[in-house]
This record gives structure tokens, C-alpha cells and sequence, in this order.
């Protein structure tokens, strides 16, 4: 396994290379400059504002200055903050918000997709999943509002909008809620459906007939001999699943307000924030390669069929 | 495994729930007996360097940190002292001497100098730091040579710091707006050494504006700044007015999106919404009248032509098109912020000038208009793309505009929107048909709105020029009497109306809510609110 | 079926290729709610498709502007927009459109996925190494870019386009639906990835398989195994996440028009629609009801549609 996982590693490297490459050239490619803005300024300003963001300087010169200084490069639009640190202020909400999410989609999902496949096509089998698929049946930017119309507008259960309460520092707290089960609830209902459906699939198997001959209670065969397997097509889902996190939190960042990255990685493209975009998108690219990793991993050593090679 | 995680989560967020919850913790009900103001100016501001910015979130955030020579009237806007605390002007009008008051003071202790300002001039001017808005002192004299690098030393521009508290402007020409004009931000100090201490003098992003960093002259001071949550600003016990300041606090929170505004202002996060979504104004008037409110802004709503293209090169063409419109129904059915509709280009009610020329809606005449210029019935009417930058609100009016030359001038036209940088560059390249436009106002007089179509100004965009119209505006900066003035202006604007290489659509209001435990905050037509005046008070039956 | 004891993971259906699709059509007529799922959507693609032949012309076009928001009243049965338009009118117009938008763009990621994917988890070794790396690196790049890029430059694409016809004498315009085009191959060029990726991990498990090993030691042709043996064995699971693929592309042109790149007005869709409607939830909750249910029931269908055929094509469901 080893080799494999240092295999993985140094082929990353090229991996990483060509992103970068392709996102600084298609950043430059794009029509409209960092600078445009609605007062327009003369040609001699313009110029002298690229001067002095070294966007003068031939491409290629720019490219690998991008590349070996990337957290040190001011971004353009907040030239105050460097790339590095932007994503390091913002990326811990996004990951708390992704997280919290996540738990509540595993949790929903799961539960759901276990009772659904227990007796496929009754109302045990219906009511869970139609539950879980209120989630992809209705966009977060209308699921959000609603749920803040309910819960925090007309009931007073929770703030509207925000993160980490008022000082915004504080670990848990009720701005949380909403968010995370807006953005939670999307994924719960995939995870809902891939667990009915990789359960399904092991729950027929003739390994689970003879366990159950033998006598082994309803749970037993559940916990012990289906989830593993059931759980595999969640497993592998895991690495789409937070790569999408990460653009579906725009959305909700945007509606309750929250200081995430999620908003500065669509921004920063519209903004033609050259710095910001490409310390984004590597940062994301890094986290989702790394991530893939794992869940290859993990996909390994749960279904012995498999193998490293 | 996944138990544990759920149940562990559960009970967190359960904490987190039972913490957090209760009444009287909202943000607005502890607030306002507090004397702190949570507020959302729209967008996260840049910096809160005056020379490096341009925005209008930039600009309510610095001038609560920061006072330049002269400080505006709460209630219309005309110039009071600032930090300087007497002037006088010449006869001629070209030389302005400033006298500072002898207690201004920078936050670290120093005091406040005419040679501050001199530097800070400098600074703006200075070519390698490309300031986007230095062409706002291009009044003074030398500044726009300086700043092109054609005048090498700075001591030929007209500003000297004649001893410590005094400080002369030569101008260029008598301009009578000129004490209004130093109101802007681009005129404000910054505190040189900080500056130059952080290596910022030539260069943006210095750091020099970080809270732990920032020295500042105005009626608060910088206490923190987290990044895309809030900046606090809190009042300055050394300012030489801090007996006005009322406010401890101000919180400023960048919220972009409408409904997040209101959705924060209704749960009681915030004291206002920075802008209210057109299609509420009906509920808030119902609901919420004393939250709404609907002023006039120095503001105007116009579509650019591209004159060098067909089919707008040709001006009857124009005039049908900006004739065959219903400016009224637009603003009372689709903006339906109480905007007037704009027959002229110059927001009225600024320097006492209203525009005489007038746009003439008229179906009839500008049907005839259409077939002169050789599309009867708009028979062969070439195809015409209207640009517009992605809004839901730009869509609407352009959708309804579309419909009404459908149905009046019986000619189809598409809609093209583009996000807002793809947009810009295509106005600026002249890549477009008809272009959706808006021009805010930088000072209060018609020259800011008239001086765009001149030939030589950036702003301009269209390919039109009239050596005559460029004659009027240049004799109108150099005319002292107002009366005079204003007529130059007025014809200017007729020659514009009959041309039409822009197409007046309305002139904006504000359309936003606050709550009414705020005071002193008089709606003006520059929509500033100078922040020392500002107070809240607990309403009586709280 | 056979009454031989199998290995509890050798699938028989192999040799048994035209019984598998007549026992799929019986499974899948038990299944009720598949079955009311099904002719939703069909009854849905036509009133979308055709009914707008009996319609008048701006049918979802058509604004009046006196009578912007109203509530659904005996005129306006669904109410009308924030521009006086009918709403039901713009919700048929917008079931064509999202429809459109929902089945073209997984088609497209479909046939690019299932093939990628089945040759790179085939083939294996370095081949597959490539391959899956070059879906690390799609994925990774920010979609939001791609798409504006996309949207942005191949715009001018569709002016050429219609020059290049021009200059030959022919009235063809691409230019005018040139936006949708676009929307169809920015979509699809994004979903295919994970499609690929589910293929080949199905695929890679069920290459294993001593059924596939006797293919091979048989010396049949690749294609031969690929496309007889492999692919009608991977359906299932590709069968339900192209139902998932088709609400999840139909959700992904909202979150385009949330930002104002998807489908261009007036022309609407449902995520435009939606988007409209939740902007004004307190005050006109028409505009969010009636296209925010069409849009969730749709959806739902074809949710229940791709379980019941799921449930259908796997034999092994049916032993119980």
C-alpha cells in the first residue's frame, strides 16, 4: 500500500502543474481586466496599474512566479490580503459548515437509505426516500429561505443569518444550524439513495439469506454484514460529494451571509482576481486529489475484490 | 462509528442551539441602548485607503475614520468646517487658503498639519501609484501634469503648506463647486509616515490600513476588520469634535444580496437595509411604513448608444427609439421605487439647476422618424443588441423597453447580458449596440454629469463628440457667475437631447429601510450620512 | 430461473439476454409508483412539447405590465410574474426548456462517461492510471470559470457561425439558440466525470469476475466482451445515476441562472422560474408554489422512475 500511496503522490505533482497552467491561461484568456470598473480611467493608468501588479511582465515569467510564491501574492481585488491569507480566514468556515453538513447528510442519509431497503417498494420503502429527496428536489437557494422564513423569521429558533455568533467567534453556535442542514440535506438525499441502493444489493445476496438462516438477528445482519458493503457506492460518492460541497456552498455562504471561501472561489472569477482564483482553485484541487486518495483507498480495503495496482 | 459522530454532532449543535437562543440577544436589541450601529454598506470594501479606491462602500466606511479640510451638513450637504476651521478664497476665485484648527489630531497623538495635506496630494498624484480616482483634483493647478509625469516636481503644483495650520489651492479656472469637490475622499489626508513606514507610498496593499497598523484623523477609529464577516469602528475620544459623536460603535457587516439584507434586518441583526428589493416596496408600504424610506439620489438610469454602428449612427433612428418609449409606466409598473422618469440627463435639485430640454414620448413622431430613416413599419430593421450587466433589475427594464419598441416601432431586439467585467471591457472597446448605463454624482453640480460627453472625457464611451458641446462645458468651468454658469449648462444639455447618443431612462432613488431608533439621518441627494451626528434611541415602549 | 447452486456473486443473466428485458418489464409494471412516475413525465413532455401548438405565440412572453402580481385568479389561473406575464404559460414554456436541458446534457455526459469510464477501468494498469488522472485534473479545475469562459467566449463562436452562412447565401441562424447549445455542452462536460468514474469502479469489480475471466480465456474480442458482456452488467447502477444525473443537471442550470448564466430571458426555465419566485416568497408565493411543486414532482418521477427500473433490471432484487 505504500508504494501505491507514493505512487499516487509524485503523480500528483503534473497533475497539480496542469491545473495551475490551465486555470492561469483561462483566467487570462477571459475578456475584462481586474481593474475594470464602472468610472473608467485612461489608457496611461491602466497601464501603470498593471506595473505595478507585474501583469507587464511576459506570461510565462508571471506563470512561474504565480506558481513558487502562491501564498504571498496580494490578491487583486483585496490587495491588503494575500492569497494565503484569505484562505486561511475563510477556509476553516467553509470546512466547519462543509463538515456539519456532511454529518447531518451521513446521518439523515444513511438512516434513511437503511430503512428504505428494508422492505423495497411498501411504504417503508417509500416514505424515508421521499423524505431524503425533498433535498435534490428543491435548489438550496429555496430551501435556505424557507427554512430561514420558518425557523428563524417566524418562529425565532434561530439568527438569520451569520456564523459563529455575534463576536463570530464562537465554536458552536445557533447561526450554524440552518446552514449546515440547508446544505446537509441536499447531500442526505444521494446518500440516502446510494445506501438503499448498495444495501439492496448486498440484502439479496445469498450470504445475507444464509445469515439470516442461521439466524442471525435483523441488526446483526444489518450492522455486521450489509453496511460495509452497502456502504461502498456512499464511499466512493464521498469524493464527488465534497468537491460539490465546496461549490454548492456558495449558495448557501451568500444567502445566511457566512465568511467562507466558498463565495471568494465565484467571486474571485467574476472579479478577474487572477491571484485569488488561482490560490482557490489549487488549494481545492490539492484538498479533492488528496481526498480521492483516501476514498480509493478506503474503497480497497473494504471490498477485498479490489486491488491496489 | 457513524453513531458516535451523529450522536456527538447532535448534542454539539443542540449546545450551540440552547447557547445561542433567547430573546433580547439579538444584535439591534442590544445595540441600540448601547449606542452601536450594525449597518450594511453593500459589498466588502477594498481598503479603506482614500487614494487607492472608488467605490461607494469605501467611501461610508472612510469617512468614519477619516476628515479631510472641509465636512458636510447633516441635513443639505453644504460645506462646514472640517478639519480645517476657516477659509477664504480669492477674488478671482483661484486661490483657496485653508486655516486648520490647532486641535486635529491623528489617532497616534500627532497633530493634524498643512503639510499633511500637501503629502497627501502628492501621494494620490504620484504616477507609479496609479490611483483610478486622482483625475478628481485635476481642478488643481498642475495636479493632472503631475500626474501624467510631464511635471516632475511636486512644488510646481498649486498646493503649499504655508506654515504648520495653513494651507493654499491654486485652481486651474474659478470653480465654483470647488468646496463641495474637497468633500470627496480622493481630498483626504492619510497619515504620510505610517504610509511610508509600511513601504505603501507607491504601491497598494502595503498593509498600512490593518487595524493594528492604521492612524486616522475622523470621529472613529479603526478597531478591527475580519475579513468578509464585519470591520467595527469605534468613536475617537481625541477627535476635536467627539462631543457630537454619539455612537460608541459602528458595525459594519458586507452583506451583498438583497434578500440576505432583509432577512438580516427583519431577524434583528441589523439597523438597515442597505437596498430594498423593488418588488417589497408595496409590502413595506403596507406593513412597514415607518422603516421605508424613498429618496432622490444624484443618480441617473440611461442606455448608451454606440454611434459608430449601425443602426445608431444614424440620430433619427435614436430619437425614435428614445421618443417610443413610456418612461412613466417603466417607473411606476417596473422599478416602482417612485424614480422619476428622465426626460433629460442631469439629476434636477443640485446648484439649483433643472434641466429645460425635454425628450418628447411620441409614438406618432417617432414612428414617422423610423420611416425616414428608412425602416417603415420597422421593415427591415437592422439587428440591434441591447447590453445590459447581469441584474435582475437591469433585466426587467430591458425586457420592458424591448416590449415597448416591439409593440410601438414594431422592431424585435435581443437581449445580451454579461457579467459585470465582461461588460465593462465591451462598453470600453465600443463592442456594443445600445449599453445599460448609470452615473452616481461625485460632487453636488451639473458639471459632473455633463462633462462625460465631452470628447477628451474617459467616461464618454459612445464615439459622439460636438465641438460645440465640448466649447460649452470648457467655457462653463472657467465662468464665475453662477447664473451664467447654469445657462452654458443648459444649453449644453439641449444640444444632448436633441443628439441623444445617450437615452435618459429615469433618475434613481434609494429605495432602502432603517430603523427608526436611528436619528439624525437626513436623506439627501448624495445619500451621506455623516456618522457623528448619528444617533439611536430606544424606542419608548421598549 | 436455474436451479443449479451458483456462487453467490456470479450473476446468470449472461447468456440469458432478451428474458432479462421481458422479466424488467414485468418487474417494473408492479411497481406502482415507477408506473405513476413514468406517466407524469410523459404527460409532462406532453403538454411541454405539444401543448404550446395550441397556445398563442408569446404565450410566455407576453408582459402586461398593469397587471404584474397578481394572484391566480379567474384570468391568471397560476398568477403572474413580477412583469405581468401568465404564469402558466411561462411554467409550460419552462418545463420544455428544463426538460430539454435535464435530458440533452446527460445524454452527452452519459455517452462520454460510459465509455471512458468502461475502457479505463477495462483496460486497467497504466491505461487507466492516465485516464483517471485526467479526471482528477477536469474535476479539480473550478467549474464556475469553465463555464463563464465558456459561456463567454464560444458566444462570439455562434456570431462566426452565422457569418460563415451568411457569406454562402443561407438564412440558417445558430446564433439565437447558440446560448442553449452552449448550456448543453457546459453541463455535460462537467457531469460526465463523475459518471466515468462510477463506471469505472463498477466496472473494475466486475472485470474481476470469473464470468469475465472464462470471456477472456475463450479468446472472445474486446469489443465483444466490452459491449456484450460488460455494459448490460453495469447498467443497473449507471441506470440509477442517470436518474440522478438528469435532476442533478436540472438543479445545476438553476445555480446557472442563480448567477445569471444559464437560460436567457425571456426565455424561461424552471430554475429561473424558482429563482424569481423565492426572491419574492413573501410577497408573491405563486411564483415560487406552482414551479417550485412541477419542478420537486418532476423530479420525484424521476427519481421513482430509476428505482423501479433498477429494481427491475437486477434479478437478483427479485428473489425475494
Amino acid at each position: 500500500m505504500l508504494k501505491f500511496i507514493l505512487r499516487r503522490v509524485l503523480e500528483t505533482i503534473p497533475v497539480l502543474l496542469c491545473v495551475a497552467a490551465m486555470t492561469f491561461f483561462m483566467c487570462r484568456l477571459a475578456p475584462g481586466g481586474p481593474f475594470d470598473e464602472d468610472k473608467q480611467v485612461t489608457a496611461e493608468v491602466r497601464e501603470l496599474l498593471n506595473k505595478q501588479f507585474n501583469l507587464d511582465q511576459p506570461l510565462h515569467k508571471q506563470f512561474i512566479q504565480y506558481i513558487t510564491h502562491l501564498p504571498t501574492l496580494q490578491s487583486f481585488k483585496y490587495p491588503n490580503r494575500t492569497v494565503g491569507e484569505i484562505i486561511s480566514q475563510k477556509f476553516p468556515v467553509s470546512a466547519k459548515l462543509g463538515f456539519f453538513a456532511m454529518c447531518i447528510a451521513l446521518g439523515l442519509g444513511i438512516l434513511f437509505g437503511v430503512i428504505a431497503s428494508l422492505r423495497p417498494n411498501t411504504y417503508i420503502d417509500y416514505i424515508p426516500s421521499s423524505l431524503a429527496m425533498i433535498g435534490i428536489c428543491l435548489p438550496t437557494f429555496v430551501m435556505g429561505p424557507l427554512l430561514m422564513l420558518v425557523f428563524s423569521l417566524k418562529l425565532g429558533w434561530f439568527p438569520a443569518t451569520g456564523w459563529g455568533g455575534f463576536s463570530g467567534d464562537q465554536f458552536f453556535a445557533s447561526d450554524m444550524v440552518l446552514p449546515s442542514v440547508t446544505l446537509g440535506f441536499f447531500y442526505a438525499a444521494y446518500i440516502s439513495r446510494l445506501t438503499r441502493g448498495g444495501m439492496l444489493d448486498i440484502l439479496t445476496q445469498d450470504y445475507i439469506r444464509t445469515a439470516k438462516a442461521k439466524g442471525a438477528s435483523g441488526l446483526r445482519v444489518i450492522v455486521k454484514h450489509s453496511l460495509r458493503g452497502g456502504l461502498l457506492p456512499v464511499i466512493s460518492f464521498m469524493g464527488p460529494a465534497v468537491a460539490g460541497l465546496i461549490a454548492g456552498s456558495f449558495v448557501i455562504e451568500t444567502i445566511f451571509a457566512i465568511p467562507g471561501l466558498g463565495q471568494d472561489f465565484v467571486k474571485s472569477a467574476f472579479n478577474r482576481d487572477y491571484t485569488l482564483v488561482l490560490g482557490v482553485v489549487m488549494f481545492y484541487a490539492t484538498l479533492i486529489i488528496l481526498l480521492n486518495l483516501i476514498v480509493d483507498i478506503l474503497q480497497v480495503t473494504l471490498n477485498p475484490k479490489l486491488k491496489f495496482d | 462509528m457513524t453513531n458516535r459522530i451523529l450522536t456527538g454532532g447532535a448534542i454539539g449543535l443542540l449546545a450551540g442551539v440552547l447557547a445561542g437562543c433567547g430573546p433580547g440577544n439579538k444584535p439591534v436589541d442590544q445595540g441600540t441602548p448601547n449606542k452601536v450601529l450594525n449597518i450594511t454598506v453593500g459589498t466588502e470594501p477594498e481598503d479603506i485607503d482614500p487614494h487607492v479606491v472608488t467605490g461607494v462602500p469605501e467611501h461610508h466606511i472612510i469617512v468614519a475614520l477619516t476628515e479631510g479640510l472641509v465636512a458636510e451638513d447633516p441635513v443639505d450637504l453644504h460645506p462646514v468646517p472640517g478639519t480645517a476651521e476657516r477659509w477664504e478664497a480669492s477674488d478671482d476665485g483661484t486661490v483657496y487658503t485653508f486655516h486648520l484648527r490647532g486641535n486635529a489630531k491623528w489617532t497616534n497623538g500627532d497633530p493634524v498639519t498643512a503639510d499633511d495635506f500637501v503629502q497627501s496630494f502628492k501621494r494620490i498624484l504620484t504616477p507609479a501609484l496609479a490611483s483610478k480616482y486622482s483625475y478628481m483634483l485635476f481642478v488643481m493647478k498642475g495636479a493632472e501634469d503631475y500626474s501624467l509625469g510631464k511635471l516632475k516636481d511636486f512644488s510646481q503644483v498649486g498646493v503649499k503648506a504655508i506654515d504648520e495650520r495653513t494651507l493654499e489651492i491654486t485652481l486651474n479656472s474659478p470653480t465654483p463647486y470647488f468646496l463641495s469637490l474637497i468633500n470627496h475622499y480622493t481630498w483626504f489626508p492619510v497619515h504620510i509616515a505610517t504610509v511610508a513606514k509600511h513601504d505603501g507610498l507607491t504601491r497598494r496593499g502595503s498593509g498600512w490600513t490593518k487595524p493594528e497598523n492604521f492612524v486616522s484623523n475622523g470621529a472613529f477609529k479603526l478597531k478591527s476588520w475580519k475579513l468578509g464577516r464585519k470591520i467595527v469602528v469605534e468613536k475617537n475620544p481625541d477627535y476635536w469634535d467627539a462631543a457630537t459623536t454619539k455612537l460608541d460603535e459602528i458595525h459594519f457587516y458586507p452583506i451583498e444580496l438583497e434578500t440576505t439584507q432583509e432577512n438580516a434586518f427583519r431577524g434583528g441583526q441589523l439597523h438597515n437595509i442597505y437596498n430594498l428589493h423593488i418588488d417589497k416596496i408595496a409590502t413595506y408600504k403596507k406593513e412597514h411604513p415607518d422603516e421605508l424610506r424613498i429618496k432622490p439620489h444624484l443618480a441617473s438610469y440611461f442606455y448608451r448608444f454606440n454611434v459608430t454602428k449601425k443602426p445608431c449612427d444614424d440620430v433619427r433612428v435614436r430619437k425614435a427609439l428614445a421618443m417610443a418609449l413610456d418612461r412613466g409606466s417603466i417607473t411606476k409598473n417596473v422599478t416602482k421605487g417612485e424614480q422619476m422618469p428622465a426626460l433629460f440627463y442631469t439629476p434636477p435639485g443640485v446648484a439649483g439647476y433643472t434641466a429645460r430640454a425635454r425628450i418628447e414620448e411620441n409614438v406618432e413622431k417617432a414612428r414617422q422618424l423610423l420611416a425616414e430613416a428608412g425602416y417603415p413599419d420597422g421593415k427591415g430593421f437592422p439587428s440591434l443588441e441591447l447590453l445590459y450587466n447581469t441584474t435582475e433589475g437591469h433585466r426587467i427594464i430591458a425586457e420592458a423597453i424591448q416590449q415597448m419598441w416591439k409593440k410601438n416601432l414594431n422592431i424585435d431586439i435581443t437581449l445580451q447580458n454579461q457579467e459585470w467585467k465582461v461588460y465593462l471591457d465591451r462598453q470600453r472597446e465600443m463592442d456594443y449596440q445600445i449599453s445599460r448605463a448609470g452615473w452616481t454624482g461625485d460632487y453636488p453640480d451639473p458639471n459632473t454629469f455633463l462633462d462625460m460627453w465631452t470628447s477628451w472625457s474617459q467616461q464618454n464611451q459612445t464615439g459622439w463628440a460636438r465641438d460645440d458641446y465640448d466649447a460649452l462645458i470648457r467655457k462653463a468651468a472657467v465662468t464665475q457667475d453662477p447664473e451664467a454658469r447654469l445657462e452654458l449648462f443648459q444649453q449644453a444639455e439641449e444640444i444632448l437631447m436633441d443628439e441623444v447618443p445617450i437615452l435618459p431612462i429615469y433618475i434613481y432613488t434609494r429605495v432602502y429601510a432603517l430603523n427608526p431608533a436611528v436619528k439624525n439621518w437626513h436623506a439627501n441627494v448624495l445619500d451621506h450620512h455623516p456618522w457623528k451626528h448619528l444617533d439611536l434611541e430606544v424606542k419608548a415602549d421598549e | 430461473m436455474n436451479d443449479t447452486p451458483t456462487r453467490p456473486d456470479a450473476p446468470d443473466t449472461v447468456e440469458k439476454g432478451e428474458s432479462l428485458w421481458v422479466g424488467a418489464w414485468y418487474r417494473l409494471r408492479k411497481n406502482k409508483m415507477a408506473l405513476a412516475g413514468g406517466v407524469f413525465i410523459l404527460l409532462l413532455a406532453g403538454l411541454s412539447f405539444i401543448g404550446p401548438f395550441f397556445l398563442e405565440g408569446d404565450y410566455y412572453t407576453n408582459t402586461v405590465l398593469e397587471d404584474k402580481l397578481t394572484a391566480p385568479d379567474a384570468e391568471y389561473t397560476l398568477g403572474t410574474d413580477h412583469l405581468g406575464r401568465d404564469q402558466l404559460g411561462r411554467i409550460i414554456k419552462g418545463g420544455q426548456i428544463s426538460l430539454l436541458v435535464g435530458l440533452v446534457a446527460t445524454f452527452v455526459s452519459l455517452t462520454i462517461g460510459i465509455g471512458y469510464g468502461t475502457i479505463s477501468g477495462y483496460f486497467g494498469g497504466k491505461i487507466d492510471s492516465v485516464m483517471m488522472r485526467i479526471v482528477d485534473i477536469l474535476y479539480s479545475l473550478p467549474f464556475v470559470i469553465f463555464v463563464i469562459l465558456l459561456m463567454v467566449f464560444a458566444k462570439d463562436l455562434g456570431d462566426s457561425i452565422d457569418e460563415w452562412f451568411r457569406a454562402r447565401g443561407s438564412e440558417f441562424s445558430i446564433s439565437g439558440q447558440w446560448n442553449m447549445l452552449l448550456l448543453f455542452v457546459a453541463i455535460g462536460a462537467v457531469e460526465w466525470l463523475t459518471m466515468a468514474r462510477i463506471v469505472r469502479g463498477q466496472v473494475m469489480s466486475l472485470r474481476r469476475q470469473e464470468f469475465i475471466e472464462a470471456c477472456i480465456s475463450l479468446g472472445l474480442p474486446t469489443h465483444r466482451i466490452l459491449f456484450r458482456h460488460m455494459v448490460p452488467n453495469i447498467l443497473g447502477p449507471v441506470i440509477v445515476y442517470t436518474t440522478l444525473t438528469i435532476p442533478a443537471v436540472m438543479l445545476l442550470e438553476a445555480f446557472l441562472s442563480f448567477l445569471g448564466l444559464g437560460v436567457q430571458p425571456p426565455t424561461p426555465s424552471w430554475g429561473l422560474l424558482i429563482k424569481d419566485g423565492a426572491d419574492r416568497m413573501r410577497e408573491a408565493w405563486w411564483m415560487l408554489v406552482f414551479p417550485g411543486a412541477l419542478f420537486a414532482i418532476t423530479l420525484f418521477s424521476f427519481n421513482f422512475v430509476g428505482d423501479g427500473l433498477r429494481d427491475a433490471l437486477d434479478p437478483k432484487t427479485s428473489k425475494d
